[in-house]
């Protein structure tokens, strides 16, 4: 298989973006790259935790720097409140009233039968899968109508990985 | 090799938590408990957070031709 790339280092300030500065709205799924040359790439990273390998890179045809989120503005962005949460109760009640049982897990195994107890989880992961899925398709389409509103576009180049941790955390672990 | 026995340490704890959880959920009939399982993976996996620190970081990036 022949290998269509060609590969080179680049180094850069990593910076969330928000396109709803007012409200206090962060735009998750992807993050900013400004490298020390002014250059801006865009990285599609859904995973929170700690990981390392190639993602897609897309470079913005307008400068988002007046979108980055900056370091005093941090904490207005991701304060951690629970609002979620409760919507999340909320929102799980009121599915569970409208969409059988059964529509999530499959039957309810009241027998404790261990097939169906795998059946049902693996069926849950699928759903998950699904969601996230869609989830990431959505926060693309979402980047990219952004960028159109704003007279923009993205270019994708193709995939970035780490060499540096993106964070050291105080106990020295690294965050990548 | 240490990062990778970090991780894989981290989702099996992860997955003795969930584990319960789950089986719970399928013989217990509890409402909440439904759509609660996704939305516990989704908020510790998928927020998509990053909460980078000011630093320079090196990347790797291969350009497709």
């Amino acid at each position: 298989m022949v290998n269509n790339s060609t590969s080179q280092q680049i180094t850069g300030y990593v910076r969330n973006i928000s396109f709803n500065k007012q409200k206090h709205r962060p735009f998750l799924g992807w993050y900013l790259i400004v490298t020390e040359a002014g250059e801006e790439y865009l990285v599609r990273r859904d995973l929170s935790i700690t990981s390392n390998w190639y993602r897609q890179v897309y470079q913005p045809t307008i400068s988002l720097v007046d979108y980055i989120i900056s370091d005093d503005e941090y904490h207005q962005f991701f304060k951690n409140d629970f609002r979620g949460l409760g919507f999340g109760m909320i929102l799980a009640a009121a599915m569970r009233s409208v969409f059988p049982l059964n529509f999530w897990f499959g039957r309810i195994n009241r027998q404790f039968d261990i097939d169906q107890g795998l059946a049902n989880i693996l069926y849950v992961m699928a759903v998950f899968l699904i969601v996230v899925q869609v989830m990431s398709l959505v926060r693309k389409r979402k980047l990219a109508a952004s960028l159109k509103k704003l007279g923009g576009d993205m270019i994708c180049v193709g995939k970035i990985k780490a060499k540096s941790p993106l964070k050291v955390l105080k106990n020295g672990a690294e965050f990548w | 090799m240490k990062v990778m026995i970090k991780i894989f340490g981290f989702l099996l704890l992860l997955l003795m938590f969930i584990l319960p959880v789950l089986a719970i959920t399928y013989v217990v009939t509890f409402r909440a408990f439904v759509v609660f399982p996704v939305s516990i993976l989704y908020y510790l996996f998928f927020r998509g957070v990053v909460q980078p620190e000011k630093r320079l970081v090196t990347f790797q990036l291969k350009i497709k031709d």
